[in-house]
């Protein structure tokens, strides 16, 4: 399986699946070519978005490929704190810091939705507004999220939050697959890790990767980009 | 610089130390390539700024680090007033250094 597949297969097999990454990792990309793979297989598609950040992944993903609204179409919006996403119309339009509050008016939308994919975006923007919030927050979200069947993607930037924080928000992953850069000479390399996953035969192991017009190209760490 | 670009340059710095180490010469030679400036120019035309960074990391990475130059700055300010955006933050600091 190359990165992609495995993180597709995974996703389908155990959730939730934390992505985490950090800045200039290209996440925006991974996250179109994983939700290309993955919505037809579910019923729904669903985004909780935190400060903006669906907006701002959309509004970069249209400027790069010309069937991105094709991509996320028809999908519920939950917006948390929106400011400019509002324009976006989102199903559900939540503006509070607080977490219980936030939790308890997603749980009231979702009422038991089953087969849906979820990707959340954004709890790291959240978490750098509101540092206190964020520990109660996730796993009470993981909580009202994860219910039957449902595929739960989350992503999260590795390089703003403690190691304690860190800590706590992998805790909740099932699968946790880590997007990173390495900088030399002003170049960026881009490295994809399997941190854990069910397929064990790749956990730990990396691939740099590159992006292009059409896809994502994975090189095994030992060959040189 | 004057004193409110000066603070601006400086929190820009410290949060890409922190959450982008080795990114900062980057973003600074991209910015001089496209724009032929530096940081400074965050202060100068935040949405420039905003725009050069997405183009490079990205339109998420830019909202992210947006929102940690504003953390880093707010508490400094002194200001109670909810700061969203780059554009706000440095209307903040020309109202607070009357620049």
């Amino acid at each position: 399986m190359d990165p992609l597949e495995l993180m597709t297969a995974a996703s389908k097999r155990i959730s939730p699946t934390f992505l985490n990454h950090e800045i200039g990792s290209d996440i925006e990309i991974v996250l179109y070519h994983l939700i290309k793979r993955l919505r037809e297989d579910y019923e729904d598609f669903l985004i909780v978005s935190f400060q903006d950040a669906y907006a701002s992944i959309l509004k970069y993903l249209k400027s790069v490929y010309e069937d991105a609204d094709e991509v996320f179409e028809r999908v519920k919006i939950i917006s948390v704190n929106p400011f400019i996403e509002e324009e976006l119309n989102p199903d559900l339009s939540i503006k509070t810091k607080d977490a219980e509050i936030i939790i308890g008016r997603i749980s009231g939308y979702l009422k038991t939705k089953n087969n849906t994919l979820t990707l959340v975006l954004g709890l790291d923007l959240y978490g750098v507004k509101y540092p206190d919030e964020l520990v109660v927050i996730l796993p009470a979200l993981i909580r009202v999220l994860s219910k039957g069947d449902n595929n739960v993607l989350v992503t999260f930037d590795v390089k703003i939050f403690s190691e304690d924080i860190l800590e706590i928000v992998n805790s909740f992953a099932l699968n946790l697959f880590k997007f990173g850069i390495e900088v030399k000479e002003n170049e960026i390399k881009r490295k994809f890790t399997v941190i854990r996953s069910p397929f064990l035969e790749y956990n730990l192991r990396s691939w740099y990767y590159t992006v292009t017009p059409t896809k994502i190209v994975f090189f095994p760490v030992t060959a040189e980009v | 610089m004057n004193k409110g670009g000066e603070i601006l340059v400086k929190a820009i710095s410290a949060a890409l130390r922190e959450v982008a180490p080795g990114l900062e010469s980057v973003l600074e030679a991209h910015l001089k390539a496209t724009l032929n400036k530096g940081l400074e120019v965050a202060y100068e035309n935040p949405k420039e700024f905003k725009d050069a960074v997405s183009r490079l990391f990205g339109e998420y990475s830019a909202r992210l680090l947006e929102m940690v130059i504003i953390s880093k700055l707010k508490g400094r300010l002194g200001t109670e007033r909810e700061i969203n955006s780059l554009e706000e933050l440095v209307d903040q600091i020309r109202a607070i250094y009357g620049e």
